[in-house]
């Protein structure tokens, strides 16, 4: 611990953003989080910054989620771990785990779970 | 001259004694010479007074010693009372010319009875011995085997042969000298042609093919069996082997060439040309041909083709004949009906002309397959009309290649029939389902059962995608294996199957989102409870009661879907005032509207305040139109413009949202249905208005000029 992990999290839904800022209230030394709640300007902003982990929800418009994962591991070639929260399980999901360093979590989560998870996908797929 | 005479005789006994063309003498019973008749004198050379008193043996100087004996020997068996027969002896004269007498006698007796002696008659057969030795001499001599057989008993003894004879059996012969015919032709029919010509007392030749016992060789003779009289049989054997050999070698290749004929499975007819080729007559007829016409050899050997088938002129064969025989060029005559009172059928006639001048036809019955053909024919024809009138598409295909489709096929896939007969299936077929059809196509080729029913994916000539149901069976048509294609056009199934997969995965996606988030607040909720956060319990609250709405307008909606689907009665309809309808919306979209920063503008032009409408189905309609709008646009403006027209009410809804890029905007109008939108959410709602409008009679347009430029839906109701 101690270095402070920069999120990016990729949601369209403003009530979600409210939810993980919730969240992540009060954990401000370990994580800097920045939102989007774009899918293709969420490509441009990876371009400019370097995240740890990148929170992705897939139920979006006018990019889906899984449109802009595949974008980003095959035309920005950048591996930076995934972690896709969304309503839809992991069999929905199955052509997105054909491409390497994501991880699932469904819809509703909770505290604990997103940060254990989080930690989870650095730890697994984070470059040290 | 007197002669003096035996005393003992009387004058006419003398008479003949002295008369006598044989040589007479009397002889007493020591062999003494008593009387002599003058024949013997001329024969001898010697006068009587220089013989009488003297031994007979020394009437001819010459006797040979053999002669002697037998004479000596025949004498004694006379004396001694037993018969003798004539016998032959041999002497010389005086002058030493050879002799040949057959001798006989006749014994003499005093009259008590006694024997006294003989007197000797000796019948000169001297010029018959001569022929006899020049005739020996020309069966010695000749250069034809000759071999001479004696009768003895039941049987010949060999006696002779000449030197043809040696030489043939290379001196074997010798050592038969004296032998039984039965036992040197054991095991042939020799022996007995010997007897056969013996006992009919005639010559007879005989081919026979003899292996010599000396060499072994094998040879052909001419045997000829000549009877010589009185017991003899002349056998003369001419070597005909060479001959022979090369006519056998002709009549075995002439019997094997006739035998592969019979055997033939083709029938064969051999004709000769009769005046000038008007007419042809039967020379040969093999067993196969026998059998295909059902008439034997017999019958028609050496009679005339147009007599025993009278049919042959009418099906074209007769002239085929004559070409034949003219040109000498060989003609297939093809598959023909041969008719006539006896008989009918299918033949395949292939005529040619032997260099010996006869026309050979060589053919075969194709009645069966004829027949069979027909039939298949017949059953195609019967195919085809059947086919014809089927309301599901009906194909034929072999090698992957459309051989023939029926009207309703053609329908399927909006080709004409004839664009269709020669595509193959990778022209039809969508490239996802190529894989099944062409393993599916090859196992029923290679004579496999394949499952009956499959559904696939085909492209029609507009390019339209289209689901088929295809039932498969192998089948035979026009000669060949291939498939019986059924096709049954189920893309209206597949476009509801796929509706309903939708809808299904539409609605629990919709659901699963503001319940996800429904139990997020409660968590915030909470949070808040047990800070005694009151902004947080606030901010939760808020996020609450908008999901819960979202909810139970999502639930009303797949309700709303449901009875629109399930229950295609006429509506009740009631006049509706679009503002109030409009203004209600709104005021439930007021949480989301002021989430996404947007205002609606309404405008409502003269004679568009109402309309003859369901009220559900309108509320439905314009909810989802403007939920889609609002849930699209960020920070901008929703323009709901309502218009009158002669008979309908038009309405336009133009927002300022993301817009829908160009390529997709036409799948998302007319595929409404199937496009697969899951992750926009947008399916359940397009669902619900095209429905509403289908059965209003209306019209939807979506239109956008793209990304980011905002969309446009035009919706035309009827006024009633």
């Amino acid at each position: 611990m101690g270095k402070t992990r920069s999120i990016l999290i990729v949601e369209d839904d403003k009530e979600m953003q409210e939810i993980y800022k919730d969240m992540f209230k009060g954990k401000e030394a370990q994580y800097k989080v920045s939102f989007e709640s774009n899918a293709e300007e969420a490509l441009n902003t990876i371009d400019k910054n370097i995240f740890d982990v990148i929170i992705l929800d897939i139920i979006m418009t006018p990019m889906p989620g899984d449109s802009f994962f595949v974008h980003l591991r095959t035309v920005k070639k950048q591996q930076t771990p995934v972690l896709v929260v969304s309503v839809l399980d992991e069999d929905m999901l199955r052509n997105m785990k054909e491409i390497n360093h994501i991880q699932f979590l469904q819809k509703p989560i909770n505290e604990e779970e997103l940060f254990k998870n989080i930690e989870d996908v650095i730890q697994k797929f984070g470059t040290k | 001259m007197p002669r003096k005479t035996n005393p003992q005789n009387g004058p006419l006994y003398q008479q003949f004694f002295e008369q006598s063309d044989d040589v007479m003498a009397h002889i007493n019973k020591q062999g003494i010479i008593l009387d002599l008749n003058e024949r013997a004198e001329t024969l001898s050379g010697y006068k009587k007074k220089e013989l009488v008193g003297k031994r007979i043996s020394r009437l001819f100087v010459g006797f040979t010693s053999k002669s002697l004996a037998l004479f000596a020997a025949n004498f004694a068996r006379r004396m001694a009372g037993k018969k003798v027969e004539p016998y032959e002896v041999e002497a010389r004269s005086k002058s030493g010319q050879r002799l040949f007498f057959s001798v006989n006698a006749i014994v003499l007796k005093d009259e008590k009875g006694k024997k006294t002696g003989e007197l000797a008659v000796l019948h000169d057969i001297t010029s018959r011995k001569d022929a006899e030795d020049k005739l020996k001499a020309i069966f010695k001599s000749i250069p034809i085997p000759a071999y001479l057989w004696k009768k003895a008993g039941n049987d010949f003894i060999l006696i002779d042969f000449n030197e043809a004879a040696v030489k043939i059996t290379k001196g074997g012969i010798s050592k038969f000298m004296g032998i039984k015919a039965s036992e040197l032709f054991r095991g042939t029919t020799i022996a007995n042609k010997l007897k056969g010509a013996y006992q009919e007392k005639a010559s007879r030749t005989v081919e026979t093919l003899y292996s010599f016992r000396t060499t072994g060789k094998k040879l052909w003779l001419n045997v000829k069996y000549a009877f010589i009289e009185p017991d003899l049989m002349l056998v003369l054997t001419e070597n005909i082997d060479p001959q022979k050999r090369s006519a056998q070698e002709l009549s075995n290749s002439e019997n094997r060439y006739r035998e592969l004929i019979n055997r033939m499975s083709n029938g064969v007819a051999v004709y000769e040309a009769n005046k000038n080729g008007t007419d042809f007559i039967f020379k040969d007829f093999n067993r196969a041909a026998e059998k295909i016409d059902n008439i034997s050899k017999e019958e028609l050997l050496g009679k005339s083709v147009k007599k025993v088938f009278p049919g042959v002129v009418k099906m074209g064969l007769f002239d085929v004949f004559q070409k034949v025989w003219k040109t000498g060029r060989p003609i297939s005559h093809p598959v023909t009906l041969y008719k006539d009172q006896r008989l009918a059928g299918w033949r395949e006639n292939f005529v040619y002309k032997l260099p010996t001048g006869e026309i050979v036809a060589i053919y075969q019955d194709r009645t069966g397959e004829k027949q069979a053909e027909m039939a298949l024919r017949e059953s195609e024809e019967q195919f085809r009309s059947l086919a014809e009138g089927m309301p599901d598409g009906v194909l034929v295909g072999i090698d992957g290649k459309n051989m023939w489709v029926n009207q309703a096929f053609a329908d399927i896939l909006g080709y004409t029939r004839k664009e269709l007969a020669g595509m193959r299936a990778d022209q039809i077929v969508a490239p996802e389902s190529l894989p099944e059809v062409i393993k599916n196509m090859k196992a029923r080729q290679a004579g496999k059962d394949v499952a009956s029913k499959y559904e696939i994916a085909v492209f029609t000539r507009s390019g339209e995608r289209k689901f088929v149901e295809v039932s498969a069976t192998r089948t035979f048509f026009e000669g060949k294996f291939g498939s019986l294609v059924i096709a049954r056009d189920i893309t209206t199934r597949k476009q509801r199957e796929q509706l309903n997969e939708n809808l299904i995965r539409d609605v629990s996606h919709s659901l699963k989102s503001p319940i996800a988030i429904l139990e997020m607040s409660i968590d915030l909720l909470n949070k808040g409870i047990t800070s005694t956060d009151l902004s947080l319990i606030k901010k939760s609250a808020v996020m609450i009661e908008g999901n819960t709405k979202r909810i139970s307008k999502d639930v009303d909606n797949i309700m709303g879907l449901y009875s629109l689907t399930q229950r295609p009665s006429e509506p009740a309809r009631e006049e509706i005032f679009i503002s109030e309808i409009i203004e209600d919306i709104l005021k439930d979209e007021k949480f989301d509207m002021e989430k996404n920063n947007v205002i609606a503008y309404v405008d409502i032009g003269k004679d568009a305040e109402s309309l003859f409408f369901n009220k559900k189905e309108i509320k439905m309609l314009l909810y989802n139109i403007l939920d889609n709008s609002i849930k699209f646009t960020k920070n901008g403006t929703i323009t709901i413009k309502v218009a009158s027209t002669d008979n309908s009410i038009v309405m336009s809804f133009i927002d300022t949202g993301i817009g829908i890029k160009p390529q997709i905007l036409h799948k998302v109008y007319d595929t409404f249905y199937r496009e697969d939108a899951a992750y926009a959410g947008t399916g359940l709602g397009l669902s619900i208005c095209k429905a509403v409008v289908d059965r209003n009679k209306g019209k939807i347009l979506v239109s956008s000029e793209g990304r980011g430029k905002g969309t446009e839906v035009i919706l035309t109701l009827p006024k009633n």
